[in-house]
Parts: structure tokens; sequence; C-alpha cells
């Protein structure tokens, strides 16, 4: 009963949120008036955006603030679940830098940055999901599967260094950047569980269980943003080409890499099929063998996948691909366009973001933005960019202004802000 | 600060404050509601009733076996010493004149043998060759009628304990007076065949009177002095003994021995359909006789009912043979066992009144066909005759009021219910025994004191046996136990888990048992579950 407890439990460690919105700022990529006679620009940036298509905000925000879940709260939930539950989240917060070539002012720079990037992307079937929160008695008598749930959920910093060229002619601006980054991670969780199933005695005399799940930890602790249990490389390469005042775009491949992780690691593997009718009474030693100690994460992961190895393994990194093409119009000073992101190893792979930008008088950028994404939902929100002499930009926004202040939406949260100082 | 440093620390500062936003896993809880199995147990025929009382038939039905011993023969009553080994008297009346004697002069010394009177003591026939004495003592009485006085030195010298211990002893007796000794006899290995090693019931002795040697100076014997010396043995027992026997009759009892059914159980009422009953007799002695039972009573102490044996082999001869000395030293008797059949007795009726005491009066003759051993006969203490009776139950069995009680270790630290919000413990009986059960179920602590009780005066339901009297359906009884507060705390603390069951054969009827029926106990949890992470 317990292995059972601790699959479910263990399941419930997931949580829910995606973002959308990278390190490059999308909305009006081109500055008319935009100089090439600049020393160094400083940006900080965070972004960070939660989705899902079953989750309401309510439930999810309830979930992470740590909080009770109480009944009325997870029936609503239930009652708005599809055949599977998709949800995410991605952050990102960071800080660059980029050093102007003394030689060739404006066409060539040099890149540093320090980032932290987490992903989460959760596939839940609903059975699974309702027997999480309900437990097993409501579904005494039935049959529960889950063919295929996976928990994936990564954070790991990044110190980045790469170089800019900006080349071409006034009439055809290209740009192409490249960075390597060495990878510091920190934590790498993964469970999947497959063709599982449970069945409930009516009188709960006995469970049937078909259990096959496997699972890579990167370690057994939930590790802190500054430790180290795990060193990667990986590049991030994006080229633009922009024709003043007709069109732009953009295509961005992002965390081409690694990360060997090497902390205190478990891996771990169960399929097996039993019928458990009790923990059989042993006069001879304690009950600590077969019942947990307590329910902690730790503790049902021991139960739950016997004989687990730790060894050192690598991981790929979420990578993603990502173009941006738009149209000027009005002499600049409207810009309309579409952004895609596509996430080959992730369950929520892609998400398009429909966006129109009125310039004023280049200091004011105004954005509404509709997005839609593998959550199949849409969101819309709206982001502001400002110019202050043309030394101080500051760009914040939401594509879920929607959704994230109603709590009874499917949860769609997040927004960007980004300051850069440029001298 | 410059205007660059103050972008740098601004920018800084939204770092810091970016990744200080970086939270822990999330901790939520939420209440489920559970419905499984917890702990189970399974109770065979064989943790109710010693194995040592059952057997299991190839086709698994469950014979009661007992094999009990019923009383044994008094090895004092068979073979007994006479109490006195001799009255030794002397006196100097014919003396002419009186002699003068110095200190440490023998006035008489005799080594001689003298034979054990068992005709005296009305022990027929009894000629022994060996015997060790398992205890007793010899009492040493001395008469000094004389001035002076002496050393009196008496020993057996065919009495050695320990190989070389031979039995001596030597008193002062004071002129005038008596002296009254007792030593310890126990463990000498006595020879009976005297100096010569041929005869039988002989000792061979030492004795002498000599003058006291703290005597002052010269004394003198007068024609009035006399001495006499008793010996005699007290509450001899003897370990073993060899000879002959002699032709006896021997008749024990009646006496009481206690009787118990059930080794470590308890229980009310036991009775059978029928039984395949035999009497074992194991004869340890070197001795062949008749052994005839004259009474065998059944009785119950506590309700006063008596049964007294009844059958065609009671106040009949049984003969008996003798037993072997082998020699060996891991078995020295290879003992003559018969088996009689008493299947026909009233033995049912017997068992019926829970008898906890027998009551036998036996005849025993002993050597029937003469010294057919040539001189040896023996016996050893540990070994007499034994009477057992085994007894082959294979057919139904009434039980009533059956006690058991069982206390298991219970280790209840590791088992989180702090997490339950409400429930119910549900404790599941699937009972395959033909039998119901009065259940009290306890919680105890550490020095075994009830802490809480879960079950009081629980009924179990017995299984029906079909029309081929073998149960196929076990009975099912659930109990729910709400799972209070208190009880969480006690199963927390709890350091053992004591209960007690009474067994009833279901409707009062004889019900045939097989070794494959169990009792299933079983716990479920039906609780709602806050899960905290």
């Amino acid at each position: 009963m317990f292995r059972i407890f601790s699959i479910l439990i263990l399941i419930l460690l997931i949580k829910f949120s995606f973002s959308q919105i990278g390190f490059y700022y999308p909305y009006f990529p081109y500055e008319p008036d935009e100089s090439t006679e600049w020393k160094w620009q400083v940006s900080a940036f965070a972004n960070e955006a939660s989705n899902s298509n079953a989750f309401t905000n309510e439930f999810f925000n309830t979930a992470n603030k740590s909080k009770f879940l109480n009944k009325e709260l997870i029936n609503t939930q239930i009652e708005n679940m599809n055949d599977f539950v998709l949800a995410g989240q991605i952050r990102n917060i960071g800080v660059g830098a980029k050093i102007n070539s003394k030689k060739n002012k404006g066409n060539k720079y040099l890149y540093l940055g320090i980032e932290h990037r987490r992903y989460l992307d959760i596939y839940l079937d609903d059975d699974l999901i309702e027997l999480l929160l309900l437990g097993n008695k409501p579904f005494a008598g039935e049959t529960l599967k889950a063919t295929d749930s996976k928990y994936y959920s990564i954070y790991f910093n990044q110190l980045k260094g790469g170089m800019g060229y900006r080349f071409g002619t006034s009439e055809a601006i290209r740009h192409l950047t490249w960075n390597l980054a060495l990878n510091i991670g920190q934590n790498y969780d993964y469970i999947e569980v497959q063709n599982s199933t449970l069945y409930t005695d009516p009188d709960g005399d006995f469970l049937d269980v078909t259990a096959s799940a496997n699972t890579k930890l990167s370690d057994t602790v939930w590790a802190e943003v500054y430790q180290m249990n795990g060193l990667g490389l990986s590049a991030d390469v994006e080229y633009s080409y922009t024709k003043p005042g007709d069109f732009h775009f953009d295509l961005n491949l992002k965390n081409l890499g690694f990360i060997f992780w090497n902390g205190d690691t478990f891996i771990g593997e169960i399929d097996t099929s039993f019928v458990f009718d009790g923990v059989g009474v042993d006069t001879t030693s304690s009950q600590s063998d077969n019942l947990p100690d307590d329910y902690s994460y730790k503790s049902l992961r021991r139960i739950l996948f016997k004989d687990p190895e730790s060894s050192s393994f690598t991981t790929g990194l979420p990578v993603s691909l990502r173009f941006s093409a738009g149209k000027y119009f009005a002499s600049n000073q409207f810009y309309a366009g579409l952004n895609g992101t596509y996430y080959p190893f992730f369950n929520a792979k892609f998400m398009f973001e429909f966006f129109a930008t009125w310039n004023y008088k280049n200091k004011l950028y105004l954005t509404p933005v509709v997005l839609y994404s593998s959550y199949a939902k849409v969101n819309y929100g709206l982001c502001l960019g400002v110019n202050i002499h043309k030394k101080v930009r500051i760009h914040v926004g939401s594509g879920y202004l929607n959704s994230m202040f109603n709590k009874n939406e499917l949860l769609g949260k997040g927004g960007f802000v980004r300051l850069t100082f440029i001298n | 600060m410059n205007q660059n440093a103050k972008v740098v620390c601004f920018l800084f500062l939204i770092i810091v404050t970016f990744f200080g936003c970086q939270k822990e896993r999330p901790h939520p809880s939420w209440n489920v509601d559970l419905l499984a199995p917890l702990l189970i147990d399974t109770v065979t025929i064989f943790d109710i009733i010693s194995d040592t009382l059952i057997e299991e038939n190839p086709d698994n039905s469950i014979t009661f076996v007992f094999d009990k011993k019923l009383y044994e023969v008094n090895v004092d009553s068979l073979v007994m010493l006479p109490d006195t080994l001799f009255s030794w008297s002397f006196s100097l009346q014919y003396l002419p004149n009186p002699i003068p004697l110095e200190p440490g002069d023998t006035i008489i010394e005799e080594i001689f043998d003298w034979p054990l009177d068992f005709e005296s003591f009305h022990i027929e026939g009894m000629e022994l060759e060996n015997a060790v004495i398992r205890s007793g003592e010899i009492i040493f009485e001395v008469l000094d009628q004389s001035e002076s006085d002496l050393l009196c030195v008496f020993g057996i010298n065919s009495a050695v304990r320990y190989e070389a211990d031979t039995f001596m002893i030597a008193e002062k007796v004071p002129a005038g007076q008596n002296i009254d000794e007792t030593y310890d006899f126990s463990e000498y290995r006595l020879d009976l065949r005297g100096s010569e090693g041929i005869e039988y019931n002989m000792l061979n002795y030492y004795l002498a009177l000599i003058v006291h040697p703290d005597e002052q100076g010269t004394i003198y014997l007068n024609p009035a002095d006399s001495f006499a010396i008793n010996i005699y043995f007290e509450n001899i027992v003897i370990d073993y003994a060899k000879g002959y026997f002699g032709q006896n009759s021997f008749n024990f009892g009646p006496e009481l021995y206690d009787f118990s059914l059930f080794d470590d159980l308890e229980i009310s009422g036991f009775s059978m359909k029928d039984a395949t009953v035999f009497l074992r007799i194991e004869n340890n002695y070197g001795v062949e006789g008749l052994f005839k039972i004259m009474e065998l009573l059944a009785i119950n102490s506590n309700t006063n009912e008596t049964v007294p044996l009844q059958g065609e082999m009671v106040d009949s001869n049984l003969f008996i043979d003798r037993a072997v000395q082998t020699g060996n030293g891991f078995q020295i008797i290879e003992p003559f066992i018969q088996t009689y059949d008493f299947s026909n007795s009233n033995f049912t009726e017997m068992i019926e009144i829970m008898p906890d005491k027998f009551s036998y009066t036996i005849q025993i003759q002993s050597n029937i066909f003469g010294d057919s051993t040539n001189h040896d006969n023996f016996f050893y203490y540990d070994e007499p005759i034994r009477v057992f009776m085994e007894a082959e139950v294979t057919q139904g069995v009434k039980i009533e009021g059956m006690f058991i009680e069982k206390r298991e270790t219970w280790n209840g630290e590791g088992v989180k219910l702090d997490n339950i919000t409400e429930g119910h413990l549900i404790l599941i009986f699937k009972n395959g025994f033909p039998f119901s059960f009065d259940m009290n179920l306890f919680l105890e602590n550490e020095t075994m004191e009830t802490i809480d009780t879960l079950l009081y005066d629980a009924f179990i339901t017995g299984a029906q046996p079909d029309a081929d009297q073998k149960v196929e359906e076990p009975a099912e009884t659930r109990i729910s136990i709400v799972l209070t507060d208190n009880l969480k705390k006690s199963i927390k603390e709890a350091k053992y888990g004591y209960y007690e069951l009474l067994f009833n054969s279901i409707d009062d009827e004889y019900v045939k048992i097989y070794s494959d029926y169990i009792m299933e106990l079983k716990i479920n949890g039906d609780f709602q579950f806050i899960i905290e992470q």
C-alpha cells in the first residue's frame, strides 16, 4: 500500500508553470535612431511564465504558496480537467553586459553575462491527478490508469561569454551573435510513470498495482541557487535580418548543450505488478522496515525505487528554437508581427505570440500581445517600452493580463521586466 | 560614486532581488480519502495448538495426539535397604583382672563381612550385588561403659565414593557416655559381594576401639566394662541397584498424580467423538513382572467429577518383560515397551471431565520367572516404570471455552498517524475455523499495562462446515474502530499488542479440523489523510 502511496505523493511534488519570454526583446527590435557610438550596455532582466491547460490560477497559487488545498478547490479543479494535465513554468533571471569594440564601434561587441534559468514541464494523466488529489477511496472498485505521465524540472546558472557582429548595409542590417556558457547545475528532477494501474478493492481489502516508473535526480535534496551539483557547456546562436522601416526577422537557438550531474544523484526504476493486502506482522523487527518513517519526498522515493543507483549522468539542456518576424508600418510608427518558440523536448512544445507595437517618437512603445500555445488557450496582454534620453531603456509587460488576475481562469501568469543602461 | 558605479550597483541590487525570489519546493497540503489494507496476519491451527498435540494427515485433516505420562512407579517401594546395618556389643565380664593399657593402645580391631538383614525387614529373596546410594545418612551410635575415653573407628570397606573415598569415621567416645552422630552417605557405591566377591547382601566393615591418645597415662579395662556399637541407615534412597530382587508383590496407590491434557492451554471443555487409545508401559527396570491396573480414576478437582477407567484390561495381569543394560553411556538402558489397546475403554468419557489429576492403584509382581536373569536385576532411580496414555483423535472434537492469549511486540513509533484527520480502522476476521471466538484486544506499554482497548468481548463468527464436515467458505466478521486522537496516541506509544481468544466449537457440535484452516486477521484503513510536503 505504501508503495502505491509513494507513487501518489511523489507525483504530487509537481508544480506548475510555463514561460515564453526570452532575453531578446522582440516587440520593436530595430530603433531608427539607434547609435553605434556606445561604450557599453548593461542590462538586467527577469521573466517568468506559468501555464496549464487544466489547473486554475487559484489552485496553482494556493499550491505554490504552500497553502492548504480545500475540498471545494480540489473538486472545482477536477471538474475543469481534461484527459490530461499539462503544466509548466519557465523563469529566467540575469544580468549581462555588452562592451563595444573600440575599432569597429557598433559592429562588433563582446558579451558577458550571468543568468539563472528554471524550466518545469509536466504531463499527467487525469486519473493520476484525481488519485493524487482525492485519494483512492472514491475510486474503489475501479481501475485507475496512468499510461503516460512525466515530471521534468531543471534549474541552473550560466556564465556566458560571446561575441556579436553587425554587418550588412544601411538598407539590410544583419546581426549574428553567439554565446558560450558554462552551466552550473543546481537541480534536475525527472520522473516518468508509464502504463501504471491501480485497482482498489471495494472494501479496501487489497490493492492491485501495476507500476512502471523511472526517475533521475541530480541530488536527493532541493539545491539552493548558489549550489553546484553539475557542470556543463552550452551555446546560443542568434541571427537577425532587418530591413529598416520595412521588416525584421530573427532566428535564435538557445541552450544547445548539456550538464554533467555529479552530486548525490539518484537513479531508480520500478517495473512491477503486485497485489498488496497488508504488511505482514513481523514481531521480530521494527515496523519501520515496512512503514515509512514519514511521507516526505525522500522517504517515499526510497520506498518506491528499490536499489537505486547513485552514479553521475549527463542530460541535455531544454533547448529552444525561437523565431521572430515583423513588419514596420507608417514610418516605423507601428510594428506588427509574430514570435514563435519551439521546445522540442517538452510536452508543451510551442508558443505563438501575435503582437502590434505603437511607437511614440521612439520614446514610448506600447504593444498589445495575443498568445497561443500548447496549453490550447488564448492569453493576451500589454507590453511597454520606454527610452529615457537614450541612456536608459525600460521594458515591462505581460501576456497574461486576461487571466492572471482571475482566480478561476486556467493558469496563465507571468511577465517580464528589463532595465538597460547605455553608456 | 560616479554614474557608472551607480548603474552597476543598481543592477546588482536587482539581481540579488530576483535571485531572492528563488523559492524552495512548494509544500502544499490537502486531504485525501484513503482506503487500503494496512496489516495482515494469519493464524493457523499450529498457532493455536502446540504442534506436539496435533499431527497433520495426508488429507490435511488434523489428528489430536495425546501422549501423556499417567504415572511412575515409586522406586523406593520396589527396592529398599534394611534400616539397621548391624548392632555390636562387647563385654569384659569374663576378664579375670583389669588390663592396663597406654594411650593409643588398641582394644579391639576387626575387619569382617556382615550381611544386610533383609528378611528381618520382610524383604524376601533380595540378593543385592551392587548399589549406589542417591541420598541418605548413616547414624553411628557408640556406648562406652569404661573409665577411659575411647577412639572408635568405623568403616565400610565396600562403600566407596568418588572412586577412592572409602567410608571411614572416627569419633571420640567419652568415658561412661554414649555418642550419636550422623554422617552423609550419599553417592557411595556399595559392593555387596563381600570380601571374597562371591556373596550377596554382604558388606565388609572395619571396626576398631582404641584408648584415646589424649588419655593421661595408663588406664585399666575392668570386667565391669562394656562397649556397644549400633549402625543405622536413615532416609536412604538408592540410585542404582543390581542383583536379584526376589519374587515380590508390590501394591502402589491409591496415589494422586497431576495431569494436564493441554500444556500451556486453558480450556473449559474438550470432548471427542471417538478416539484410539493405547496404554504404553515403559519398563526401565531389569525385572520382569506382571502389571495390574486395579483402578485408574480421572479426577477434575474443580468440579469434583470422577470417572474410573473401565475396560476389559482393567484388573487384568499385563506381562511386562525386563529392560536391558546396554553399557552405552548415552542410553544405559534399553527399556521394555509394551502398548496395550484401550480403545474399547471409556477413555473419551474420562477426558470429557477435563481431569487435572489421576488416581491410580496398581499391583506389580516381580521376577515371576524366578532368578531368570542370574542376578542381573537392576534399576536406576531416574528410570522407573512409566505408564503413558497414547490417544489419537481423528474424528471430530468439541472445544468449549478454550482460552489462548498472545502478546506481540509492537513498535508504533514509525507509524505516521498524525496525518490522519479522521477515519476508522476496520478489523476483518476471515475465520476458516469451525470455531467462534470471543476476542479482547489491548495495547500495552513497556510495563505491559493496558493503555488502550481496541476490542472487548468482540464476537467473531465461526465458519460453517459443509455436508462433508469440512469448511469451504470462511466466515467474515468486520469490526470498525473509530480512530480517535487517544487511539492514535496509544498506537504510537504501545510496546505490545495483547489479545485473548476464547474458542468454542460452532453450534456446540463435534467438528473436524484441517491443517489448511486459517483465520486471516486484517486491518484496513479507511480514513482522511492530510498530505503535507
